[in-house]
């Protein structure tokens, strides 16, 4: 199979990533109902859903707990940043898909999925610096994801590789 | 562009249309229209030798270098 064009990997690969695309905007509109909910939880905690146990893995949560409202703003903030990197990552395909993936388009795209990680990490370390101290908190705040940070920092050298892809492309282009 | 590509000037000596320069060149109309207008960034020596060949020229005849600004490397837009 062929890595670029129709037909190829990258359009197969282009086809999961939209399906993974509307998977995001439902998790946003069940974000916003479990949202909802834990407000209304917070008004009348004896509400049937203002507390959830979960027997396989004997876990309580109190939906007006902080460790539910940590959780909820962790998840939303990662679904927010999988949202603007997968739809980067669709644009990206697509130029994947005509076989002229070498733009300086691309370049960018991939700066942002690079800011939009960094975000994701960051507030990450935010909410648990915020958790930090109460019974429910983590016992260290500041716990490095280098696996994440690592990743960070190759889309960047992925992204200065495709901006000189792109200027090569375009001296190819005009050299008859 | 400090270098000068002189195809409209041979074409004319040679009584050479582009489009047959184009068809015995093996390039299409729309480079050689790059080339003439001084947009071409660089050119192989294979297109090179099947000009001279074709027209019948050496480099010389074609290229033309004028002063000028030097022509800045693209480091991206």
């Amino acid at each position: 199979m062929r890595t670029l064009g129709p037909r190829s990997v990258s359009s197969a690969l282009k086809i999961i990533l939209d399906v993974v695309f509307v998977l995001l905007f439902i998790s946003i509109i069940l974000l916003g109902v479990r949202a909802l909910l834990s407000a209304v939880a917070m008004a009348n905690p004896s509400a049937a859903f203002a507390n959830w146990y979960f027997p396989r893995t004997h876990i309580h949560v109190v939906a007006t707990s902080p460790r539910a409202a940590a959780a909820l703003v962790t998840y939303c903030f990662n679904v927010l940043a999988s949202i603007v990197v997968v739809g980067r990552l669709r644009k990206i395909f697509v130029t994947l898909v005509d076989g002229k993936p070498f733009q300086v388009d691309n370049a960018r795209r991939l700066r942002v999925i690079g800011l939009a990680l960094m975000a994701a990490e960051i507030s990450r370390l935010g909410v648990r610096y915020l958790m930090w101290g109460i019974p429910e908190g983590p016992r260290i705040w500041f716990e490095i994801n280098f696996v994440g940070w690592f990743s960070i920092a190759i889309i960047f050298v992925l992204a200065e590789i495709f901006e000189e892809g792109a200027r090569l492309r375009r001296e190819a282009e005009l050299t008859i | 562009m400090p270098i000068r590509v002189n195809l409209d000037r041979m074409l004319l000596e040679r009584r050479m249309s582009l489009t047959e320069l184009s068809d015995r060149v093996g390039v299409t109309i729309a480079n050689l229209s790059i080339l003439k207008t001084g947009k071409a960034k660089a050119v192989r020596f294979s297109t090179l030798d099947a000009l001279c060949r074709t027209l019948n020229c050496q480099p010389a005849d074609l290229l033309q270098w004028e002063p000028g600004p030097p022509v800045k490397d693209d480091d991206g837009d």
